[in-house]
Protein backbone atom coordinates (compact mmCIF):
# COMPACT_ATOMS: atom_id res chain seq x y z
CA UNK A 1 0.00 0.00 0.00
CA UNK A 2 2.79 2.36 1.01
CA UNK A 3 4.74 1.25 -2.04
CA UNK A 4 1.80 2.08 -4.29
CA UNK A 5 1.53 5.52 -2.73
CA UNK A 6 5.24 6.07 -3.25
CA UNK A 7 4.96 5.03 -6.87
CA UNK A 8 2.07 7.40 -7.38
CA UNK A 9 4.11 10.14 -5.77
CA UNK A 10 7.03 9.42 -8.07
CA UNK A 11 4.78 9.50 -11.12
CA UNK A 12 3.24 12.74 -9.97
CA UNK A 13 6.66 14.21 -9.36
CA UNK A 14 7.75 13.13 -12.80
CA UNK A 15 4.73 14.76 -14.40
CA UNK A 16 5.66 18.00 -12.66
CA UNK A 17 9.29 17.66 -13.67
CA UNK A 18 8.86 16.71 -17.29
CA UNK A 19 8.20 19.99 -18.99
CA UNK A 20 10.55 19.92 -21.95
CA UNK A 21 9.02 20.74 -25.29
CA UNK A 22 10.34 20.74 -28.82
CA UNK A 23 11.45 24.17 -30.04
CA UNK A 24 8.93 26.19 -31.99
CA UNK A 25 10.95 26.16 -35.18
CA UNK A 26 10.68 22.38 -35.25
CA UNK A 27 6.91 22.62 -34.87
CA UNK A 28 6.79 24.94 -37.84
CA UNK A 29 9.10 22.82 -39.96
CA UNK A 30 7.26 19.57 -39.25
CA UNK A 31 3.81 21.01 -39.82
CA UNK A 32 4.97 22.65 -43.02
CA UNK A 33 6.36 19.33 -44.21
CA UNK A 34 3.11 17.59 -43.35
CA UNK A 35 1.11 20.09 -45.37
CA UNK A 36 3.50 19.95 -48.28
CA UNK A 37 3.35 16.16 -48.38
CA UNK A 38 -0.40 16.05 -48.87
CA UNK A 39 -0.71 19.07 -51.09
CA UNK A 40 1.92 17.80 -53.52
CA UNK A 41 -0.14 14.84 -54.59
CA UNK A 42 -3.38 14.59 -56.45
CA UNK A 43 -5.97 14.42 -53.67
CA UNK A 44 -7.49 11.03 -53.32
CA UNK A 45 -11.03 12.33 -53.56
CA UNK A 46 -10.20 13.89 -56.91
CA UNK A 47 -8.60 10.67 -57.97
CA UNK A 48 -11.79 8.81 -57.12
CA UNK A 49 -13.86 11.30 -59.05
CA UNK A 50 -11.66 10.90 -62.08
CA UNK A 51 -11.85 7.15 -61.85
CA UNK A 52 -15.62 7.19 -61.63
CA UNK A 53 -15.77 9.49 -64.61
CA UNK A 54 -13.68 7.13 -66.67
CA UNK A 55 -16.02 4.33 -65.70
CA UNK A 56 -18.97 6.35 -66.90
CA UNK A 57 -17.91 7.90 -70.19
CA UNK A 58 -21.33 9.35 -70.86
CA UNK A 59 -21.21 11.34 -67.66
CA UNK A 60 -17.71 12.44 -68.50
CA UNK A 61 -18.83 13.42 -71.95
CA UNK A 62 -21.63 15.53 -70.50
CA UNK A 63 -19.27 17.09 -68.02
CA UNK A 64 -16.73 17.93 -70.68
CA UNK A 65 -19.40 19.27 -72.95
CA UNK A 66 -20.64 21.54 -70.23
CA UNK A 67 -17.11 22.66 -69.45
CA UNK A 68 -15.68 23.02 -72.89
CA UNK A 69 -18.73 24.06 -74.89
CA UNK A 70 -21.05 25.77 -72.51
CA UNK A 71 -22.97 27.69 -75.11
CA UNK A 72 -23.00 26.15 -78.55
CA UNK A 73 -24.68 29.14 -80.04
CA UNK A 74 -23.07 29.17 -83.42
CA UNK A 75 -23.99 26.50 -85.98
CA UNK A 76 -20.32 25.66 -86.37
CA UNK A 77 -20.10 24.52 -82.75
CA UNK A 78 -23.34 22.71 -83.07
CA UNK A 79 -21.98 20.61 -85.91
CA UNK A 80 -18.70 19.83 -84.18
CA UNK A 81 -20.05 19.41 -80.69
CA UNK A 82 -20.29 15.61 -80.71
CA UNK A 83 -16.97 14.78 -82.40
CA UNK A 84 -15.11 17.30 -80.24
CA UNK A 85 -16.67 15.86 -77.12
CA UNK A 86 -15.76 12.34 -78.10
CA UNK A 87 -12.21 13.34 -78.92
CA UNK A 88 -11.96 15.14 -75.60
CA UNK A 89 -13.22 12.06 -73.81
CA UNK A 90 -10.56 9.96 -75.49
CA UNK A 91 -7.77 12.41 -74.75
CA UNK A 92 -8.78 12.85 -71.13
CA UNK A 93 -9.13 9.11 -70.66
CA UNK A 94 -5.64 8.55 -72.06
CA UNK A 95 -4.25 11.25 -69.83
CA UNK A 96 -6.01 9.89 -66.78
CA UNK A 97 -4.61 6.39 -67.01
CA UNK A 98 -1.16 7.29 -65.66
CA UNK A 99 -2.74 9.46 -62.98
CA UNK A 100 -4.85 6.61 -61.73
CA UNK A 101 -1.94 4.25 -61.87
CA UNK A 102 0.04 6.65 -59.72
CA UNK A 103 -2.56 6.64 -57.02
CA UNK A 104 -0.83 5.25 -53.95
CA UNK A 105 -1.68 1.67 -53.23
CA UNK A 106 -1.92 1.30 -49.53
CA UNK A 107 -1.34 -2.33 -49.06
CA UNK A 108 0.52 -5.12 -50.66
CA UNK A 109 -1.15 -6.25 -53.81
CA UNK A 110 -0.66 -9.93 -54.21
CA UNK A 111 -1.99 -9.98 -57.71
CA UNK A 112 0.30 -7.32 -59.00
CA UNK A 113 3.51 -8.65 -57.64
CA UNK A 114 3.33 -12.37 -57.75
CA UNK A 115 5.21 -12.59 -61.00
CA UNK A 116 8.70 -13.75 -60.31
CA UNK A 117 10.92 -12.65 -63.14
CA UNK A 118 14.09 -13.95 -61.58
CA UNK A 119 15.08 -17.25 -60.13
CA UNK A 120 14.42 -16.58 -56.53
CA UNK A 121 15.64 -18.79 -53.79
CA UNK A 122 12.33 -19.12 -52.02
CA UNK A 123 13.70 -21.37 -49.38
CA UNK A 124 16.32 -18.86 -48.30
CA UNK A 125 16.45 -18.14 -44.59
CA UNK A 126 14.16 -15.39 -43.49
CA UNK A 127 15.72 -14.91 -40.09
CA UNK A 128 16.70 -11.40 -40.97
CA UNK A 129 13.07 -10.64 -41.70
CA UNK A 130 11.91 -11.91 -38.39
CA UNK A 131 14.53 -9.97 -36.51
CA UNK A 132 14.31 -6.66 -38.21
CA UNK A 133 10.67 -5.93 -38.69
CA UNK A 134 9.93 -2.51 -37.37
CA UNK A 135 6.22 -2.32 -37.61
CA UNK A 136 3.15 -3.71 -35.96
CA UNK A 137 2.90 -7.45 -35.67
CA UNK A 138 -0.69 -8.00 -34.72
CA UNK A 139 -3.66 -5.92 -35.61
CA UNK A 140 -7.13 -5.81 -34.28
CA UNK A 141 -10.15 -4.35 -36.04
CA UNK A 142 -10.98 -1.44 -33.85
CA UNK A 143 -11.94 1.72 -35.63
CA UNK A 144 -15.10 2.89 -37.28
CA UNK A 145 -13.19 3.63 -40.42
CA UNK A 146 -11.95 0.11 -40.66
CA UNK A 147 -15.34 -1.35 -39.96
CA UNK A 148 -16.91 0.75 -42.68
CA UNK A 149 -14.22 0.10 -45.18
CA UNK A 150 -13.89 -3.60 -44.64
CA UNK A 151 -14.42 -5.60 -47.73
CA UNK A 152 -13.20 -9.00 -48.65
CA UNK A 153 -10.64 -7.68 -51.08
CA UNK A 154 -9.35 -5.10 -48.66
CA UNK A 155 -9.02 -7.68 -45.95
CA UNK A 156 -7.07 -9.94 -48.24
CA UNK A 157 -4.75 -7.15 -49.17
CA UNK A 158 -4.37 -6.03 -45.62
CA UNK A 159 -3.74 -9.54 -44.46
CA UNK A 160 -0.87 -9.91 -46.84
CA UNK A 161 0.63 -6.60 -45.88
CA UNK A 162 0.38 -7.34 -42.21
CA UNK A 163 1.99 -10.67 -42.74
CA UNK A 164 4.76 -8.93 -44.55
CA UNK A 165 5.02 -6.33 -41.83
CA UNK A 166 5.20 -8.95 -39.17
CA UNK A 167 7.76 -10.95 -41.03
CA UNK A 168 5.42 -13.89 -41.08
CA UNK A 169 5.51 -14.00 -44.84
CA UNK A 170 8.71 -14.84 -46.61
CA UNK A 171 8.69 -12.23 -49.32
CA UNK A 172 12.27 -12.78 -50.36
CA UNK A 173 11.11 -14.80 -53.33
CA UNK A 174 9.06 -11.92 -54.71
CA UNK A 175 11.31 -8.97 -55.50
CA UNK A 176 8.57 -6.33 -55.61
CA UNK A 177 7.17 -7.37 -52.27
CA UNK A 178 10.60 -7.58 -50.79
CA UNK A 179 11.41 -4.07 -52.00
CA UNK A 180 8.15 -2.81 -50.59
CA UNK A 181 9.08 -4.33 -47.29
CA UNK A 182 12.48 -2.68 -47.34
CA UNK A 183 10.84 0.65 -48.09
CA UNK A 184 8.62 0.10 -45.09
CA UNK A 185 11.67 -0.39 -42.90
CA UNK A 186 13.12 2.85 -44.22
CA UNK A 187 9.85 4.65 -43.62
CA UNK A 188 9.71 3.50 -40.04
CA UNK A 189 13.21 4.58 -39.18
CA UNK A 190 15.04 1.28 -39.35
CA UNK A 191 17.52 2.33 -41.98
CA UNK A 192 20.32 0.09 -40.87
CA UNK A 193 18.04 -2.91 -40.97
CA UNK A 194 16.72 -1.76 -44.34
CA UNK A 195 20.22 -1.52 -45.71
CA UNK A 196 21.06 -5.00 -44.46
CA UNK A 197 18.06 -6.35 -46.30
CA UNK A 198 18.90 -4.30 -49.33
CA UNK A 199 22.35 -5.82 -49.42
CA UNK A 200 20.81 -9.26 -49.30
CA UNK A 201 18.36 -8.25 -52.00
CA UNK A 202 21.13 -7.00 -54.26
CA UNK A 203 23.07 -10.17 -53.67
CA UNK A 204 20.16 -12.23 -54.87
CA UNK A 205 18.79 -9.91 -57.51
CA UNK A 206 21.83 -7.92 -58.68
CA UNK A 207 20.20 -6.39 -61.73
CA UNK A 208 16.68 -5.91 -60.46
CA UNK A 209 15.79 -2.20 -60.66
CA UNK A 210 15.38 -0.42 -57.34
CA UNK A 211 12.81 2.26 -56.64
CA UNK A 212 14.38 5.75 -56.48
CA UNK A 213 14.36 5.95 -52.68
CA UNK A 214 16.13 2.65 -52.25
CA UNK A 215 18.49 3.40 -55.10
CA UNK A 216 19.55 6.52 -53.24
CA UNK A 217 20.00 4.56 -50.00
CA UNK A 218 22.04 1.95 -51.82
CA UNK A 219 24.33 4.51 -53.40
CA UNK A 220 24.61 6.56 -50.23
CA UNK A 221 25.55 3.70 -47.96
CA UNK A 222 27.94 2.16 -50.43
CA UNK B 1 26.88 -1.43 -25.07
CA UNK B 2 24.42 -2.94 -22.74
CA UNK B 3 24.08 -6.54 -23.87
CA UNK B 4 20.54 -6.83 -22.65
CA UNK B 5 19.25 -3.97 -24.68
CA UNK B 6 17.31 -4.73 -27.81
CA UNK B 7 19.55 -3.62 -30.60
CA UNK B 8 17.31 -4.63 -33.42
CA UNK B 9 14.40 -2.60 -34.56
CA UNK B 10 11.50 -4.18 -32.86
CA UNK B 11 8.01 -5.24 -33.66
CA UNK B 12 5.02 -4.12 -31.79
CA UNK B 13 1.58 -5.33 -31.21
CA UNK B 14 -0.79 -2.43 -31.32
CA UNK B 15 -4.08 -2.45 -29.61
CA UNK B 16 -2.79 -2.75 -26.11
CA UNK B 17 -4.33 -0.82 -23.30
CA UNK B 18 -3.09 2.67 -22.73
CA UNK B 19 -3.97 3.12 -19.20
CA UNK B 20 -3.21 6.60 -18.02
CA UNK B 21 -6.22 8.71 -17.18
CA UNK B 22 -6.79 11.75 -19.30
CA UNK B 23 -5.56 10.18 -22.48
CA UNK B 24 -7.63 10.69 -25.57
CA UNK B 25 -10.15 8.05 -26.51
CA UNK B 26 -8.82 5.14 -28.45
CA UNK B 27 -9.51 5.37 -32.10
CA UNK B 28 -9.22 9.11 -32.36
CA UNK B 29 -5.57 9.02 -33.27
CA UNK B 30 -6.14 6.32 -35.82
CA UNK B 31 -9.00 8.22 -37.43
CA UNK B 32 -6.87 11.33 -37.58
CA UNK B 33 -4.02 9.46 -39.18
CA UNK B 34 -6.36 7.97 -41.74
CA UNK B 35 -7.74 11.42 -42.46
CA UNK B 36 -4.23 12.71 -42.92
CA UNK B 37 -3.51 9.83 -45.20
CA UNK B 38 -6.48 10.94 -47.26
CA UNK B 39 -5.01 14.41 -47.55
CA UNK B 40 -6.37 16.24 -44.51
CA UNK B 41 -3.41 18.27 -43.25
CA UNK B 42 -5.40 19.63 -40.32
CA UNK B 43 -5.77 16.12 -38.95
CA UNK B 44 -2.02 15.77 -38.79
CA UNK B 45 -1.76 19.02 -36.89
CA UNK B 46 -4.08 17.69 -34.20
CA UNK B 47 -2.08 14.48 -33.99
CA UNK B 48 1.16 16.35 -33.82
CA UNK B 49 0.03 18.67 -31.06
CA UNK B 50 -1.29 15.73 -29.10
CA UNK B 51 1.89 13.68 -29.20
CA UNK B 52 4.75 16.07 -29.74
CA UNK B 53 5.65 16.71 -26.11
CA UNK B 54 5.56 13.10 -24.87
CA UNK B 55 7.51 11.99 -27.92
CA UNK B 56 10.06 14.74 -27.53
CA UNK B 57 10.63 13.90 -23.89
CA UNK B 58 10.91 10.21 -24.67
CA UNK B 59 13.62 10.92 -27.21
CA UNK B 60 15.34 13.41 -24.93
CA UNK B 61 15.40 11.04 -21.97
CA UNK B 62 16.88 8.33 -24.11
CA UNK B 63 19.57 10.38 -25.84
CA UNK B 64 20.17 13.01 -23.16
CA UNK B 65 21.07 15.85 -25.50
CA UNK B 66 18.73 18.51 -26.78
CA UNK B 67 20.54 18.91 -30.09
CA UNK B 68 20.36 15.20 -30.85
CA UNK B 69 16.79 15.01 -29.60
CA UNK B 70 15.79 17.86 -31.91
CA UNK B 71 17.28 16.16 -34.91
CA UNK B 72 15.78 12.79 -34.14
CA UNK B 73 12.41 14.28 -33.26
CA UNK B 74 12.15 15.99 -36.62
CA UNK B 75 13.27 12.89 -38.41
CA UNK B 76 10.72 10.73 -36.61
CA UNK B 77 7.85 12.97 -37.67
CA UNK B 78 9.19 13.12 -41.17
CA UNK B 79 9.04 9.35 -41.26
CA UNK B 80 5.51 9.38 -39.94
CA UNK B 81 4.62 11.66 -42.83
CA UNK B 82 6.40 9.43 -45.30
CA UNK B 83 4.86 6.28 -43.91
CA UNK B 84 1.30 7.58 -43.92
CA UNK B 85 0.33 5.63 -47.02
CA UNK B 86 1.35 2.41 -45.38
CA UNK B 87 -0.42 3.12 -42.14
CA UNK B 88 -3.40 0.88 -41.43
CA UNK B 89 -6.38 2.08 -39.44
CA UNK B 90 -6.24 -0.98 -37.28
CA UNK B 91 -2.78 -0.17 -36.01
CA UNK B 92 -2.48 1.92 -32.89
CA UNK B 93 -0.99 5.22 -33.92
CA UNK B 94 0.75 5.70 -30.62
CA UNK B 95 2.51 2.36 -30.83
CA UNK B 96 3.35 3.09 -34.45
CA UNK B 97 4.83 6.45 -33.48
CA UNK B 98 6.90 5.23 -30.57
CA UNK B 99 8.12 2.24 -32.53
CA UNK B 100 9.45 4.59 -35.20
CA UNK B 101 11.02 6.69 -32.46
CA UNK B 102 12.72 3.71 -30.91
CA UNK B 103 13.93 2.47 -34.26
CA UNK B 104 15.42 5.85 -34.98
CA UNK B 105 17.18 5.94 -31.63
CA UNK B 106 18.62 2.49 -32.16
CA UNK B 107 19.63 3.38 -35.69
CA UNK B 108 21.18 6.64 -34.60
CA UNK B 109 23.41 5.01 -32.04
CA UNK B 110 24.31 2.20 -34.35
CA UNK B 111 25.61 4.74 -36.78
CA UNK B 112 27.53 6.40 -34.00
CA UNK B 113 29.37 3.15 -33.49
CA UNK B 114 29.10 0.04 -31.44
CA UNK B 115 30.48 -0.29 -27.96
CA UNK B 116 28.28 2.30 -26.39
CA UNK B 117 25.22 2.00 -24.32
CA UNK B 118 22.60 2.61 -26.96
CA UNK B 119 20.34 4.66 -24.79
CA UNK B 120 22.83 6.00 -22.32
CA UNK B 121 23.10 9.62 -21.39
CA UNK B 122 25.85 11.27 -23.32
CA UNK B 123 27.78 14.09 -21.72
CA UNK B 124 26.28 17.11 -20.13
CA UNK B 125 23.64 19.15 -21.75
CA UNK B 126 23.88 22.78 -20.78
CA UNK B 127 20.25 23.43 -21.48
CA UNK B 128 19.36 20.77 -18.95
CA UNK B 129 21.34 22.42 -16.18
CA UNK B 130 18.89 23.89 -13.69
CA UNK B 131 18.96 27.39 -12.32
CA UNK B 132 20.96 28.00 -9.20
CA UNK B 133 19.02 27.09 -6.12
CA UNK B 134 20.18 30.17 -4.24
CA UNK B 135 18.27 32.40 -6.65
CA UNK B 136 14.92 30.92 -5.73
CA UNK B 137 12.52 30.97 -2.77
CA UNK B 138 12.87 28.12 -0.31
CA UNK B 139 9.80 26.14 -1.29
CA UNK B 140 10.76 26.40 -4.92
CA UNK B 141 14.24 25.30 -4.09
CA UNK B 142 12.79 22.29 -2.34
CA UNK B 143 10.57 21.40 -5.29
CA UNK B 144 13.38 22.04 -7.68
CA UNK B 145 15.71 19.78 -5.79
CA UNK B 146 13.12 17.03 -5.85
CA UNK B 147 12.61 17.26 -9.57
CA UNK B 148 16.32 17.53 -10.25
CA UNK B 149 16.97 14.48 -8.17
CA UNK B 150 14.22 12.56 -9.88
CA UNK B 151 15.46 13.43 -13.35
CA UNK B 152 19.01 12.56 -12.35
CA UNK B 153 17.82 9.24 -10.97
CA UNK B 154 15.93 8.51 -14.17
CA UNK B 155 19.03 9.19 -16.22
CA UNK B 156 21.03 6.91 -13.98
CA UNK B 157 18.66 3.99 -14.47
CA UNK B 158 19.77 1.12 -16.70
CA UNK B 159 18.74 1.94 -20.24
CA UNK B 160 15.96 -0.58 -20.55
CA UNK B 161 14.48 0.32 -17.17
CA UNK B 162 14.59 3.99 -18.05
CA UNK B 163 12.93 3.26 -21.34
CA UNK B 164 10.16 1.29 -19.67
CA UNK B 165 9.54 4.04 -17.14
CA UNK B 166 9.52 6.84 -19.72
CA UNK B 167 7.26 4.93 -22.09
CA UNK B 168 4.91 4.36 -19.21
CA UNK B 169 4.94 7.98 -18.16
CA UNK B 170 5.18 9.80 -21.45
CA UNK B 171 3.39 7.55 -23.89
CA UNK B 172 0.95 6.33 -21.30
CA UNK B 173 1.76 2.77 -22.19
CA UNK B 174 0.77 -0.03 -19.88
CA UNK B 175 3.01 -3.06 -19.52
CA UNK B 176 1.62 -4.72 -22.63
CA UNK B 177 2.30 -1.61 -24.69
CA UNK B 178 5.83 -1.30 -23.36
CA UNK B 179 6.42 -4.92 -24.26
CA UNK B 180 5.21 -4.26 -27.80
CA UNK B 181 7.28 -1.19 -28.41
CA UNK B 182 10.45 -2.64 -26.94
CA UNK B 183 9.99 -6.08 -28.42
CA UNK B 184 10.21 -8.03 -25.19
CA UNK B 185 7.86 -10.31 -23.34
CA UNK B 186 5.19 -9.11 -20.97
CA UNK B 187 6.99 -10.32 -17.88
CA UNK B 188 10.25 -8.72 -18.93
CA UNK B 189 8.57 -5.39 -19.50
CA UNK B 190 6.77 -5.70 -16.22
CA UNK B 191 9.93 -6.41 -14.26
CA UNK B 192 11.78 -3.56 -15.98
CA UNK B 193 9.10 -1.14 -14.95
CA UNK B 194 8.98 -2.57 -11.46
CA UNK B 195 12.75 -2.33 -10.99
CA UNK B 196 12.76 1.20 -12.35
CA UNK B 197 10.17 2.25 -9.81
CA UNK B 198 12.03 0.42 -7.07
CA UNK B 199 15.25 2.26 -7.82
CA UNK B 200 13.45 5.57 -7.98
CA UNK B 201 11.76 4.86 -4.66
CA UNK B 202 15.09 4.10 -3.06
CA UNK B 203 16.70 7.16 -4.55
CA UNK B 204 13.92 9.45 -3.46
CA UNK B 205 13.46 7.95 -0.03
CA UNK B 206 14.15 11.20 1.76
CA UNK B 207 11.42 12.99 -0.20
CA UNK B 208 8.70 10.37 -0.05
Amino acid sequence: MVMKQDDDRIKELYRQSATEQPPAHLDDAILAASRKAVSAKCPRALSRLLRSLTLYPRALSRLLRSLTLPRPAAPFFGRWQLPVSLAAVLIVAVLLVPLLQEEPHDVGTPGSSTVMPYNADVSAPSAIMHQEVAVPKKYKARTRLETQAASEEAEQKQGLLLKEMAGDADVTGVPDQWLERIELLVDTGAETAAFAELQEFKRRYPVYPLPPGLEALWKKDR
Amino acid sequence: MNPTLQEQPVCMQPGSAYALPGMEQEGDDEDLMMRYREGDAAAFEVLYKRHKNPLYRYVLRQCGQHAVADELFQDIWTRVIQARKRYQASASFKTFLFCIARNRLVDHYRRQGAGRDVFALEGNDESAIPARASDQPEHLVHARQQTEQLLALIQSLPAEQREAFVLHQEAGLAVAGIAEVTGVGHETAKSRLRYALKRLREGLREWL
